[in-house]
């Protein structure tokens, strides 16, 4: 088990390492000047040269590129060059915002799916089912930003059942800063109202992503019930007297449910791709918006700083899906 | 499987319910804006308008305009006075003012808030050091006035201008930099990137980035505690979400409405519509060093392709005036010509009389949001008709503008903001260029379209030192008569500014320059 | 197991499956209005008339104006074909790039596929729509380099997939007999092993067909996506948007086209993976 974690994380780093090489190289491909974006049209050129030499930005390729592996081995992912701030700084900053509404969203996905997924195989072949996996299939048919458009339109613009924007009211001060995630912070801070209005502006946000995630949870819950209901010992349940929700639910999911973690763990990435497309649309203040901002203003450290971590958080993430599946599912053998 | 059914049902009822209570509290302002274009809120690095319309709130400078900029209003300086060499101008500082901090205003704080600007030499210190090259130029005479010598004889509207520029002609206490300076930052620009150290009508609490701007009212105002405690910069990127938060009431005023939106609140009862001249110039410009934009008859064929009607009124729909020379209406100096109107038949004579009876190819560079990227597929179709092929590629500023810099675009659509409210600050840009090679001592719009005219820029320099404004404003409306006829840039219209008006808020000042918008004399009814 | 499907077999499944017969007719009618789209639309796409902008739907325009006046239906009809252009040309890139890699990988082994499906790792750590806006960063904005973006996050699936063919063909007993009768290794993987990928490649081309889609629309609405005129569906999202909640249809009509498409594929493919996972027989 150890040899196993051991060669998963080696190959982890080799990866990260591939990544990094990668997106620098693409990243430096771009025949654009950045440090003009951040100084107006108006700037003169004199200017200009002056803040790219105080950015670092006029030494040779290799250079830049052995300053920048030199600057992670020591936990340095570089300087921003539109925000002048440490882009482990402003990773720090965002990224809290993207995990809550991530969490948030795997957990609607998870439950929404698992339900529909139990009644798709319970019901299999009748309306419930083509209508449960309709419902699935459509959440991962439309463009996550359009879906968010939508959304907001209907249940905050015409219903006004939810908030416009934002992680809460603009007049309402955050609570103190412990954890960094505001949820938490709230709870801390023992604000309970104010927890149920940041509640209430996260629905439309994590339902958009969340709904992108239950098309393959719905798929793999129905087909491992599917797998696992015709069994034995489900029939031998039924023959007890056990009521059929409780077969259903006690039974039969729970050992259909190995299968679906790993899913949830390939969800995360769409997760940070949808997040990427929908915190513009709720400004919601996180990682997501400044994926966007950084490869839209080609803010080269930021670029690589941000993807750098984000294949990280993937390769993590997918390592503790398997570590978890591997120890719940005895079968597995680590050699 | 029905308790979870239920169970879900009810918590989503539960989240579903209408927060009681949800309107803004009458001592809270919340601005809605983009505030994706904040990096800094240090006053010496400050340059773009929506960081100076933040940074105006807890800075002071020693003028300060009425709408109009017409009307200068003593600031941190009760008055000011010319003195004999013509070059000095002597300012009497205000008594009684106080910083947030709590000390006092004095000759000192503003010598030392110069001299670290112009120490500091940001980007933005041009504007300061063309007419202030050094700090020795500003001098303390006692503990209440203050002597800047400028480097030429200024009229006072000009001196104004340039005192009056935010950002790095703001008042910075010295206290403050003392106490948070370090070894390699002796001017503790890192931490006022995040702080105030300023003495305005409100006290910056918080900035967190992308999300909002946090202000308190500052009670002890040289001018009156602010009308509305608390002021909210809140960042809300998605224009629809803009309109859709200030029709709900999530916000009292939003800062970049579109056009069509503001033309829908006029309709919508509660609101009013506020539109001012704004300082802008919209323009596309040819670049003189391609062929075929070295012929000026192409470069006048063009001007007579454009529709300047669609764009006007379809596209900036009546969020824009029409003006097609450089010093827009409202500013000393301004010409009144618009003899430019979509005319095919005289573009397509010009063309032919310039050797190019069957159009050309070429290349529209713009940015890629509203409105300007659609001026540029407007202008695209406009040229089809003439026989142009034109391919638009959208560029992010960076890439824009290296490229326009490096003069090697073939058409661009642009914009130009002026930074201070004369003719000189338009002048020099748009029409001083004698070489296009990088020896030129001005190298903006004129230089990067490579519209070379010696004899014209010897006319900006002569209007430079120009003393008879009469004289000078003469020289500005000759300078523009060129440039119209001759020149690279197309004006198409000088934005307006717009603003939706939600009726229950009084006070609101609609600014020529948006960026100095003053929020203290807001309140809601 | 893949490359021994009985294609009739295969058909039959997929059209007794109610949600992937749908989806077989909304990508039919995609493909209809891809060819056709430009003979039947009521206007010129490019020609603009931002006087009459954002029009609302009227028996003159049935989606109605967007912000420059141009009629949507029309944009909508032509944006069909670019996406299905798109779709299949990142298709055929990135399905022969990825199934030539999983090939040699998979018959060469050792070393070689070693150092293949680590690069393949390397590329497969990105989620693909940020490794697509690297990429289409890099290269600037323009369709052809969506294109590439795109193929460049999508050969990895493909790859995969041929890996796996090449590794059970291998052993196979007509493939040792090519060997012995000295047949060179290139031969026998063009001949033998290559002709084997091509129903499993089609068949997960089709499954991926939704997510590409899905990716160039992403790229189109962040901004990465084609230049204007041209009338690519996330571009028109993207533009339409600003003008929400009132003249929805600039947003609205593209989106629902985007959507619509996706749906197909994704029906489509839904129905083929359960035909492909035994336990649904």
């Amino acid at each position: 088990m150890i040899a196993y974690i051991v060669r998963r994380l080696f190959w982890m780093v080799f990866v990260i390492f591939g990544v990094m090489t990668l997106t620098f190289f693409i990243a430096r491909v771009i025949p654009a000047d950045p440090v003009a974006a951040v100084l107006p049209s108006n700037a003169p050129d004199e200017a200009i040269e002056k803040e790219r030499a105080r950015m670092g930005l006029d030494k040779p390729i290799w250079v830049q590129y052995g300053r920048y592996i030199n600057g992670i081995l020591h936990g340095d992912l570089g300087v921003s060059i539109r925000t002048r701030q440490p882009v482990m700084e402003d990773l720090i900053r965002y990224f809290p915002a993207t995990a809550e509404l991530a969490l948030a969203s795997l957990l609607i996905g998870i439950v929404i799916g698992l339900s529909l997924g139990v009644v798709s195989a319970v019901k299999r072949g009748r309306i419930p089912d083509h209508a449960g996996r309709m419902f699935a299939i459509w959440g991962l048919s439309m463009p996550a930003f359009f879906t968010g458009l939508m959304l907001v339109i209907l249940f905050s613009h015409i219903l006004r059942w939810f908030p416009l924007l934002g992680q809460m009211p603009a007049y309402l001060r955050r609570p103190p800063h412990v954890t960094g995630f505001l949820i938490l912070d709230t709870m801390i801070a023992g604000n309970w109202s104010l927890v149920v209005t940041e509640l209430r502006h996260l629905v439309l946000p994590a339902f958009t992503l969340g709904w992108l995630s239950t098309a393959s949870i719905v798929r793999i819950t129905r087909s491992s019930m599917l797998e696992v209901l015709p069994e034995e010992y489900i029939k031998t349940a039924r023959m007890k007297g056990l009521r059929e929700s409780r077969v259903v639910l006690k039974h039969a999911l729970k050992n259909a449910l190995l299968p679906t973690i790993t899913v949830i763990g390939l969800r995360v990435a769409s997760l940070l791709e949808g997040a990427v497309l929908t915190e513009t649309v709720f400004s919601w203040p996180g990682l997501g918006r400044y994926v966007v901002s950084s490869f839209l203003s080609i803010d080269f450290p930021a670029v690589v700083g941000v993807t750098v971590f984000i294949a990280f958080l993937y390769s993590f993430c997918n390592l503790i899906v398997d570590l978890l599946y591997g120890y719940l599912n005895p079968k597995i053998r680590y050699t | 499987m029905l308790r979870k059914v239920i169970l879900c049902g009810v918590v989503f009822g539960l989240l579903a319910l209408p927060a009681l209570g949800q309107a803004i509290p009458k001592d809270t302002l919340v601005i809605g804006a983009d505030l994706g274009i904040i990096v800094d809120l240090d006053p010496a690095r400050v340059y773009e308008t929506t960081t100076n319309l933040v940074i105006e709130q807890f800075y002071d400078n020693l003028v300060d305009f009425e709408g109009t900029f017409e009307v200068i209003k003593p600031a941190l300086a009760e008055r000011w006075e010319a003195l004999e060499d013509g070059l000095t101008w002597r300012f009497y500082l205000r008594r009684g003012v106080k910083f947030h901090s709590g000390n006092e205003v004095n000759a000192d704080a503003v010598v030392f808030s110069f001299t670290r600007a112009l120490t500091l030499d940001f980007a933005p210190i041009w504007m300061l050091d063309q007419y202030v090259p050094t700090a020795d130029n500003v001098k303390k005479v006692d503990d209440y006035t203050v002597d800047v010598t400028f480097s030429a004889m200024l009229s006072e509207g000009l001196m104004a201008a340039i005192m009056g520029v935010q950002g790095i002609c703001a008042v910075i206490d010295p206290a403050v930099v003392e106490e948070h300076k370090t070894e390699d930052d002796p001017w503790a620009y890192k931490w006022l990137q995040f702080h105030d150290a300023g003495s305005g009508p409100y006290k910056l609490i918080e900035w967190l980035p992308n999300d909002r701007v946090i202000l308190e009212g500052f009670d002890e105002y040289w001018d009156g505690a602010p009308k509305t405690k608390n002021l909210i910069f809140l960042g809300i990127p998605e224009r629809a979400q803009q309109r859709l938060a200030l029709e709900n009431g999530t916000i009292d005023l939003a800062w970049d409405l579109l056009p069509e939106a503001i033309d829908e609140f006029r309709t919508i009862e509660g609101f009013t519509v506020v539109e001012v001249p704004s300082w802008g110039i919209t323009y596309v410009a040819m670049n003189c060093g391609m062929e075929p934009f070295d012929d000026p008859l192409v470069r006048q064929a063009i001007k007579y392709a454009i529709d300047y009607h669609a764009i006007i009124e379809g596209i900036m729909k009546g969020a824009a005036v029409v003006g097609q020379t450089f010093i827009p209406t409202g500013i000393p100096g301004h010409l009144e010509a618009t003899p430019y109107h979509k005319d095919i038949e005289k573009a397509k004579d010009l063309l032919a009389q310039a050797g190019y009876p069957d159009g050309f190819s070429t290349q529209i560079m713009c940015q890629p949001t509203s409105p300007r990227r659609d001026i540029a597929v407007q202008v695209q179709q406009d040229l089809v008709e003439v026989g142009i092929e034109a391919e638009i590629t959208q560029l992010i500023s960076a890439q824009l503008y290296t490229l326009y810099r490096a003069q090697s675009h073939f058409i661009i659509v642009a914009g130009w903001g002026v930074d201070y409210a004369h003719g000189d600050s338009l002048a020099k840009p748009f029409a001083h260029c004698c070489s296009t090679g990088a020896d030129a001592p001005v190298r903006q719009l004129a230089w990067r379209n490579m519209y070379s005219n010696c004899e014209l820029t010897a006319l900006v320099d002569a209007s430079e030192t120009e003393l008879d404004e009469a004289k000078r404003l003469e020289m500005y409306e000759e300078i523009q008569q060129v440039i119209l006829d001759d020149g690279p840039f197309a004006i198409t219209h000088y934005p307006l500014n717009q603003y939706a008006v939600p009726n229950y808020l009084k006070g609101f000042v609609a600014m020529y320059s948006d960026s100095y918008t003053e929020f203290c004399g807001v309140y809601k009814e | 197991m893949l490359g021994s499907i009985r294609w009739r077999d295969f058909s039959r499944h997929i059209l007794k499956n109610r949600l992937s017969l749908t989806g077989l007719v909304l990508i039919f009618a995609l493909l209809v209005f891809a060819v056709i789209g430009p003979y039947v639309a009521p206007y010129d796409p490019y020609t603009t008339d931002p006087i009459n902008k954002l029009e609302d739907p009227s028996k003159a325009h049935i989606f109605g104006t967007d912000n420059l006046g141009r009629d949507i239906l029309t944009r909508v009809l032509y944006g069909a074909r670019i996406s299905v252009t798109i779709a299949v040309i990142v298709l055929v890139v990135s399905g022969t790039i990825g199934t030539l890699i999983g090939i040699i990988a998979g018959y060469f082994g050792g070393g070689i596929d070693n150092i293949l499906m680590r690069i393949t790792d390397v590329f497969l750590a990105f989620p693909r729509l940020i490794l697509a806006m690297a990429v289409a960063a890099a290269l600037g904005r323009s369709l052809n380099n969506v294109v590439l973006a795109v193929a460049f996050t999508t050969w990895t699936i493909f790859a995969r997939l041929a890996r796996g063919q090449a590794l059970a063909v291998k052993e196979e007993d007509y493939v040792e007999a090519a060997r012995a009768s000295g047949a060179s290794s290139w031969r026998i993987l063009f001949v033998h092993v290559l002709p084997l990928c091509i129903s499993p490649v089609i068949i997960q081309g089709t499954i991926a067909m939704g997510g590409i889609i899905l990716i160039v629309a992403g790229l189109g609405f962040v901004g990465f996506g084609a230049q204007p005129p041209t009338p690519e569906w996330g571009v028109m999202v993207s533009d339409g948007r600003n003008y929400l909640p009132t003249a929805w249809w600039a947003c609205v009509f593209p989106g629902l086209a985007i959507m619509f498409t996706v749906l197909g594929f994704n029906l489509l493919g839904d129905g083929v993976r359960d035909i492909l996972d035994p336990r649904m027989r």
